[in-house]
């Protein structure tokens, strides 16, 4: 399985507590996928999961915090799309 | 190269404890952190300055030397030299040592270190703390490319140098301003069998002098002298696919849009398929009249 990662193997090499993982899975942040007995991390998956752990142990913010941004993050990406369409808009009355 | 006052870059005074730094440091970087500002240029920068300076701080080996040669750093090579000559060095080893050895070049992060830093640590001086360092999936880059107007207009292979890489790019016709493409695979090496990471190139279009862009149409404002718009006639516009001729109705009115269907820009990853282009008549009067010119316009106000 050439895309996929144990979520143990993971924590291992991230040094990370693999119940951070599970906990980001049941608040619904991340998915993992089962393969018989075994989770396994996704590689579109790799990025974000990264993020969270800066967030969690290099800036010291809770799962529920990292929730809150993960919305708050979709929210100023789809008010940038916004105001670039706006932009364009102005343009033309410029 | 200037003196970089890491403490204040804190907010601390130079007392502060290993605690106090840890603190500062968090606070600071859950307001600036990227991934909590995209595409906020100042906050990025603001957050290098403040790992750069948590770097220099956090690391007791570090902030010794910068403590004792910060604002003398041209000399320190000077001072050490001296020291070792006369053999007064400190038992605790070479403060100059740098330290940084087992590190890879991509636990730096890239070059997010200043030059005050590089010239008081070297450019190995030890692992950046602010971003964690990939530790499977390589780190992902981002890029931004600047096109013009004309170039987004056609699909075309363009060569980009990316941390030194060459990378040879197929930028599809109608690709739109702010549009970021994922480039997989091609951010920095993975470690321990994980996958490189990606590159996210973001387009910047610069704004055409001519032509307005919103979505797939394209707009242009055309110039018309009163006697065509009053009698009808015909003009010549520029499209971004050669000229096209257009019929003017008698009696156009300042302001008139017309809408030439299929003329606008070419719809992203969607081959043959146009969007529609606009002009928007401007009807210009005529000035500095010749008596007879200003004698007909007499004319025809008290017909």
């Amino acid at each position: 399985m050439a895309n996929l990662i144990t979520i143990k193997e993971y924590s291992i090499t991230y040094n990370i507590e693999p119940e951070f993982l599970m906990s980001l899975e049941e608040s619904g942040i991340v998915y993992f996928t089962l393969e018989g007995e075994e989770k396994y991390i996704s590689e579109d998956q790799l990025s974000d999961l990264e993020r969270y752990i800066h967030f969690h142990y290099d800036l010291n913010i809770n799962i529920e915090g990292i929730d809150a941004i993960r919305h708050l993050l979709q929210r100023v990406h789809l008010m940038d799309a916004e105001i670039r369409q706006l932009r364009s808009r102005l343009h033309l009355h410029e | 190269m200037a003196f970089i006052d890491y403490y204040k870059v804190l907010g601390l005074e130079k007392a502060a404890s290993q605690d106090d730094i840890k603190k500062a440091y968090r606070k600071l970087a859950r307001k600036y952190h990227p991934d909590l500002n995209p595409n906020d240029k100042e906050a990025n920068h603001k957050f290098q300055e403040i790992n750069e300076a948590h770097e220099a701080l956090s690391d007791p080996e570090k902030r010794k030397k910068y403590d004792e040669y910060g604002e003398n750093w041209r000399q320190a090579d000077q001072f050490e030299e001296a020291r070792k000559n006369q053999g007064t060095g400190n038992n605790g080893g070479n403060p100059f040592a740098g330290g940084g050895g087992g590190f890879s070049e991509a636990d730096f992060g890239g070059g997010d270190f200043s030059d005050f830093f590089e010239s008081l640590f070297g450019n190995a001086g030890g692992r950046s703390s602010g971003r964690r360092s990939p530790k499977y999936k390589g780190q992902d880059f981002q890029a931004e490319l600047q096109i013009t107007l004309q170039e987004a207009y056609t699909t075309h292979k363009r060569t980009i140098t990316v941390n030194g890489k060459n990378l040879r790019i197929t930028i599809p016709a109608g690709i739109a301003n702010g549009q970021v493409i994922k480039l997989k695979g091609q951010g920095s090496p993975g470690a321990n069998g994980g996958p490189a990471g990606d590159l996210f190139l973001t387009f910047n279009i610069t704004e055409d002098p001519v032509f307005k862009r919103l979505n797939d149409d394209l707009y242009v404002n055309k110039d018309i002298d009163l006697y065509t718009a009053v009698l009808g006639g015909e003009t010549t516009v520029d499209t971004l696919s050669g000229k096209v001729k257009l019929k003017i109705a008698a009696g156009t009115q300042n302001g008139t849009k017309v809408r030439l269907k299929g003329k606008g820009f070419p719809v992203y990853k969607k081959e043959g398929e146009f969007g529609n282009f606009f002009v928007t008549f401007n009807i210009k009067i005529p000035t500095n009249l010749s008596p007879a010119q200003q004698a007909l316009f007499e004319q025809l106000a008290n017909s």
